[in-house]
């Protein structure tokens, strides 16, 4: 019988959405209301503007840089909450610690996994500007790779890998990176976090070397997330 | 999207979601949901959207599933009647 005042309500809601969803514009078609004049712009299929092909990277690095920027202290201020929390005291998680394992087939499966993992990792942050990934997805696959190692050798060996203290050193420089090639923009006679305006090099379209500020904030985006989630699950796992 | 592949992936998702609210073995869950995040992987490559593709692969499928599993090893595994 308690269930009926949360069913109706789910009901109320379910009414709400499929409503919403009944209004909404056919997938994919092109006159949709949201359609204007800056998804022109910033969907433009001839990259002279930032010099990039994917218009992911166009947006997140380029058009709303200081909208990544934010998302990047949102990261940085996640992680320094998780380490308040957890760093230096048992708590009421500290049980049982994670301690790695002694299986072989997932050392060894482990050893042989990583190194492919990081290759992957450091091609998807390198080339964001040019195909689809970029600093955030190819950031976490590089901390994956650091998370495996973890969870399979113990986070002692982990730390010695990279320890908290330099993880932290990491997120504070690569962030620090962000704001720095921003203020470029800023030396160079264009607004905070201007590219092409500022006149940095945009290189041919397509190519690794390409696309200026957006290719050098992608890469310290890149080493930014590999470090919080590495720092993440130290922390997490006990070690300090 | 209306292909027999897209119906599919959308019906086991749904299936996922309901199997991962049912169930009370919080390590069998996180399995599923890991699944779940794999098949939503597909599609949004199927919606043409590779960029959140990779990165839901890596950080639904990845990361969010690993951070379960150590929840998971440093609490307990089952969830509490009426809990």
């Amino acid at each position: 019988m308690r269930h009926v005042p949360a069913l109706l309500l789910l009901l109320m809601v379910a009414y709400v959405l499929f409503l919403t969803m009944a209004e909404a514009p056919a997938f994919g078609v092109v006159d949709v209301p949201s359609r204007n004049l800056v998804v022109d712009r910033y969907l433009d299929p001839d990259p002279e503007e930032t010099g990039v092909p994917n218009a992911v990277a166009r947006i997140i690095f380029d058009y709303r840089a200081h909208d990544t920027l934010g998302e990047a202290t949102v990261l940085f201020v996640a992680v320094g909450a998780a380490a308040a929390v957890l760093v230096g005291r048992p708590g009421p998680f500290a049980t049982r610690p994670v301690t790695g394992t002694d299986d072989p087939i997932l050392r060894t499966v482990a050893r042989l996994v990583i190194p492919f993992v990081q290759v992957y990792a450091v091609y998807v942050i390198t080339h964001g500007h040019v195909s689809p990934g970029g600093g955030f997805a190819g950031g976490t696959i590089l901390g994956g790779s650091f998370v495996l190692y973890l969870f399979v050798f113990g986070p002692g060996r982990a730390a010695r890998k990279l320890s908290p203290a330099r993880g932290e050193m990491v997120e504070g420089l690569t962030a620090l990176w962000y704001i720095l090639v921003g203020l470029g923009g800023l030396l160079l006679g264009a607004s905070f976090l201007a590219n092409a305006a500022a006149g940095f090099p945009l290189g041919v379209p397509g190519k690794l070397l390409s696309g200026g500020a957006i290719w050098l904030i992608g890469l310290g985006i890149g080493l930014k997330v590999a470090a919080t989630v590495a720092n993440l699950f130290l922390h997490l796992a006990g070690e300090s | 999207m209306i292909t027999l592949f897209g119906v599919g992936c959308l019906v086991f998702l749904v299936v996922c979601a309901l199997v991962v609210a049912r169930t009370r073995d919080l390590l069998a869950a996180t399995v599923v949901f890991a699944a779940y995040s794999l098949v939503m992987a597909l599609v949004w490559q199927q919606l043409q959207s590779p960029d959140v593709a990779i990165t839901e692969a890596a950080l639904g499928a990845g990361i969010t599933s690993l951070l379960f599993l150590l929840a998971i090893g440093r609490t307990r595994r089952t969830e509490d009647e009426e809990g």
